[in-house]
């Protein structure tokens, strides 16, 4: 391999800039904590909204008063792009990048836009006795070493509001085939990353592609609206809902509406899914605020960190930290996946290909039938 | 159209270096380096295959993908049958609405004219919402009011259908906008033109359409075009009520390869680029038509006599009226509800109303910041597209310069591309541009990319009530000795000022609502109103976005009333 004078002085300057030495520094934590100070800021993407950014920043600004958190709770689908045109431009802004590990583990990891992780971290942090299943199973990328899921809230890939559709009528999640259901499913859009594209895996697992397509061609209606699809189902419009977001759902719950819908019973899955939502880290390749970037990932990954993500509310993978939705805590008997590990990204792609495939095949279809009705 | 003729002494190097040559070539590299830059980074990216933010790997995957899209043909006719369906039922509204605006003596047009302002403010999601709200077929208000009649069995209206979103686009803005920038234009006509019809025995609708529509013919023509490529970009509209029946439309393609994360840009890009292509024909349609017949209406010797409608004009005023208040006051009281609301739509629950997202939104800490921001940025953008906007229209209709053409073609650029797609852009020339990677992460580049996306519509405004002016009064003004400087100045900007407050006014509300071409180049220090909406959307939290657009209503209402009343003071009629 040929290495032109600029690589290896770049090379060079990485290996100089690397911060071994601040890993180190971490066995002294009040060093780190006074050289964070002089930094004075870290800059973070986070999750988008205002409760997450109430957990990702008021929080620690209560914390560390002296460190200030420039925060970016724009979607991925805005900084991602910008993140990797500024690294392109030479522009190194970022210290800590908190997201769904897909696109992180999947699109990112591959273009070395994370470091190492643990170098940041101290030992008790890492402290196997926090964590569920132990410290490293949390890890979403296959080296185990850039991104780290702290998050464990389970999924419910199907909600049905059963004041529109008996319960006799949906005894195993392959009655939803039935004729009667056609036109009556609504479901966050499988084919992009999120929810929808979740249960879809959830539902791939447990009964196999061929049973997915025949889903999809049951008159679905697809939105990408979260706060429309919870409605929809609360108001009956579509009494099924596939990918529909608990916290959503809770907006009308907490007004007293939609209290039958509810999840489809464990019973119907052999596995189901504990998913990290927004909640895994990675610290940025040539973050400009080494020092403030260990400060923010170990209160993030502290008891008090995770309390604050737990107000989100969304549950924590810390066994010290009461779950924020106690409904969607891992249940006993319940085998899980986290569908967002990097070994699962081909089949999560595919899964994207397979709906926009099955989808628009149908859609001619679908819109001559319902002008005939309107004619 | 002929140019001022030059003094005899000036030769080709005086020419060159002639302030007005300088002026012009610097406008020109200015537009070019911001508008049409971007745009052809975009293509030129959309031919490669690597990752974004990775060098340029040539390839045609970007392409394949675009034009193997399913069910594409069946999007694009949707698109036009909408197009022409919004269309046909709102220009000869806002056409008529407008002539009897800015013509008659209807009483309180200049209150009246103002909501169509109010109209245009209202963001599109929340008065989709509110209409959502009315002709839901299940539980929309008005349908449950119709059907309480003995004789209606079913719902009368269904807001997913295609009619729905024809009906939606024209509630939203589609009627408003066009009856903004008519009636100005409207007023520029020489009103003789109009008693000489009558006395030659045309009735007021007959002078209306052989003489004033005729009259008016480009400013018509522009304002058409550019009503239907924004209608071939919006999408909100579209997201919201197409999926039950299974309706798509061009832009909700593009939108969808943006949306997903990672964005597919390359993709997305080259049907941007087919877009692009489908739109050139239309543009230099315009041009061809707006360039072949003279269209003065604006002379020296101006007669603007309001037309008189006698026993007609209460029936008048009550029909404008009924337009405005549906337009306006309904969406309003959407807007308005839906921020008091715990949860917007829902009558039924114990406790419906609240002020808990007002005072939320109040003490967040971000709320003040975006405002400063929103302040800044849109006041920044108003004023420095007017004095853009007005240099490229007047270079582009009242000058012989051979690249006059090649600015008024880069002008139309920023309507036919996607604003999150020119956001793409504008990051890629900042970025890339060592000289301008300072202005990255600062006001000053959202300031630029807000005047760029508002380029078309604002000079295409200024560029039609140009070409109505005549040129005896620059004539006269050079005779006198005036250099074109001064002419520019001191007779050409203000006889054109109520449109340009108009559009300085346009582009500080367009910049404040802006969510597409700043979303990429905005940081969190430089985060806008805007964009904390579109957080509370995402999030799901309606009602505090309402609390929000509501602010941005209002915010957007006082400086246009500022603008009002600052061109009443300096003698401007309206």
């Amino acid at each position: 391999m040929h290495l032109s004078k600029l690589s290896i002085a770049a090379l060079a300057a990485t290996i100089l800039a690397w911060p071994v030495s601040e890993a180190r520094a971490l066995d002294d934590w009040n060093t780190v904590l006074a050289k964070a100070r002089e930094e004075g800021t870290v800059v973070v993407h986070g999750a988008p909204g205002k409760r997450y950014a109430e957990a990702l920043v008021g929080a620690f600004n209560k914390a560390h008063p002296d460190i200030r958190v420039q925060f970016s709770g724009a979607s991925g689908r805005v900084d991602t792009p910008k993140l990797l045109r500024e690294r392109k431009a030479n522009i190194y802004a970022w210290d800590v990048w908190i997201s769904g590990p897909s696109t992180a583990v999947g699109r990112l990891k591959p273009l070395g836009v994370f470091q190492p992780l643990r170098q940041y971290l101290t030992k008790d942090t890492m402290d196997d006795k926090h964590w569920q299943g132990g410290f490293d199973a949390g890890w979403m990328d296959v080296e185990k070493k850039y991104y780290y899921t702290f998050d464990g809230t389970t999924q419910n890939p199907i909600q049905v509001n059963w004041d529109f559709v008996k319960k006799s009528s949906i005894t195993s999640i392959k009655d939803l085939l039935k004729p009667e259901f056609a036109g009556k499913i609504v479901w966050d859009d499988p084919r992009f990353n999120g929810s929808g594209n979740g249960s879809s895996q959830t539902i791939y697992e447990n009964f196999g592609e061929d049973f997915l397509r025949a889903l999809y061609k049951q008159k679905i209606v697809f939105v990408t609206n979260r706060r429309q699809l919870a409605e929809w189902v609360v108001r009956g419009r579509y009494p099924i809902g596939i990918g529909v977001g608990e916290n959503d759902l809770a907006v009308f719950q907490k007004q007293g509406l939609g209290k039958n819908v509810e999840p489809l019973p464990d019973s119907f899955y052999k596995i189901q899914q504990q998913s990290s939502g927004f909640g895994a880290l990675g610290v940025v390749d040539r973050a400009p605020h080494p020092n403030a970037a260990a400060v923010y990932v170990n209160w993030l990954l502290s008891k008090a960190g995770q309390e604050a993500w737990a107000g989100v509310p969304r549950n924590s993978r810390r066994v010290d930290v009461k779950p924020g939705d106690p409904t969607l805590a891992p249940r006993p008997g319940v085998t899980y996946f986290n569908g967002q590990e990097e070994s699962r990204f081909k089949t999560r792609m595919r899964l994207q290909e397979i709906a926009k495939e099955t989808i628009t095949a149908e859609m001619p279809k679908k819109k001559k039938k319902r002008s005939k009705k309107k004619e | 159209m002929a140019e001022i003729a030059l003094p005899p002494l000036g030769g080709r190097v005086r020419r060159m270096f002639e302030f007005r040559t300088v002026l012009f070539a610097v406008v020109l590299l200015v537009t070019l380096f911001l508008v049409l830059y971007p745009v052809l980074l975009i293509v030129f990216y959309s031919f490669s295959v690597a990752e974004t933010g990775a060098d340029f790997v040539f390839g045609l995957d970007a392409w394949k993908r675009a034009l193997s899209e399913p069910a594409m043909f069946g999007t694009i006719v949707n698109t036009i049958k909408l197009l022409v369906a919004i269309n046909v039922i709102s220009f000869p509204v806002a056409v008529i609405v407008s002539w009897v605006l800015a013509r008659t003596d209807i009483p309180w047009r200049n209150g009246l004219e103002f909501m169509f302002w109010i109209s245009f403010f209202l963001p599109s999601l929340s008065v989709t919402l509110g209409w959502i709200m009315c002709l839901d077929p299940e539980y929309g208000l008005l349908n449950k009011l119709v059907m309480l009649l003995p004789f209606v069995e079913e719902a009368p209206f269904n807001i997913y259908s295609f009619w729905g979103i024809v009906w939606a686009h024209i509630g939203a803005n589609s009627i408003a906008v066009k009856v903004m920038l008519l009636t100005p234009t409207f007023r520029n006509i020489d009103s003789s033109l109009e008693e000489a019809s009558r006395v030659a025995g045309a009735g007021r609708l007959g002078t209306l359409a052989r003489i004033v529509v005729p009259a008016m013919m480009p400013a018509l023509i522009a304002i058409l075009l550019m009503a239907m490529i924004r209608a071939m970009q919006s999408f909100e509209i579209e997201m919201v009520l197409g999926p039950p029946f299974q309706f798509y439309v061009y832009s909700t393609k593009v939108y969808a390869l943006i949306a997903q994360e990672p964005p597919e840009f390359g993709p997305a890009s080259a049907l941007a680029t087919l877009g692009l292509a489908a739109i050139l024909p239309l543009i230099f349609a315009q041009r061809w038509l707006a360039m072949r017949r003279q269209y003065t209406t604006l002379t020296g010797k101006l007669q603007t006599q309001p037309v008189r409608l006698g026993p007609w004009r209460t029936p008048v005023f009550l029909g404008v009226l009924t337009v405005v208040l549906v337009l306006t006051i309904l969406p309003l009281v959407f807007v308005g509800l839906a921020s008091t609301m715990n949860l917007f739509g829902f009558f039924n629950i114990p406790d419906p109303y609240t002020l808990d997202h007002w005072v939320a939104l109040l003490n967040d800490e971000t709320f003040l910041q975006a405002v400063g921001n929103t302040l800044a940025m849109a006041g920044g953008a108003g004023i420095f597209s007017v004095v853009l906007f007005s240099l490229v229209a007047y270079f582009t209709v009242r000058t012989t310069f051979r690249a006059r053409a090649l600015l008024d073609f880069v002008s139309w650029l920023p309507f036919a591309v996607p604003g999150i797609l020119f956001g793409v852009g504008l990051l890629f020339v900042f970025l890339e541009s060592p000289l301008f990677r300072p202005l990255y992460g600062t006001m000053w580049l959202l300031i630029l990319a807000t005047v760029i996306s508002s380029m078309t519509l604002g000079t295409q405004i200024i560029k039609s009530n140009m070409m109505q002016l005549g040129h005896e009064l620059e004539e006269a003004s050079r005779v006198t000795g005036a250099t074109w400087w001064r002419t520019f100045t001191r007779v050409v900007l203000p006889i054109l000022m109520p449109v340009l407050l108009l559009v300085g006014v346009m582009n500080f509300i367009s910049a404040a609502r802006d969510i597409a071409s700043v979303a990429l180049v905005a940081t969190a220090e430089t985060k806008t109103l805007a964009l904390l909406q579109l957080d509370y959307m995402v999030e799901g939290r309606y009602e505090t976005a309402a609390v929000t657009s509501f602010i941005v209503i209002i915010l957007s209402t006082g400086i246009a009333l500022l603008a009002r009343a600052l061109g009443l003071r300096v003698g401007i009629r309206n």
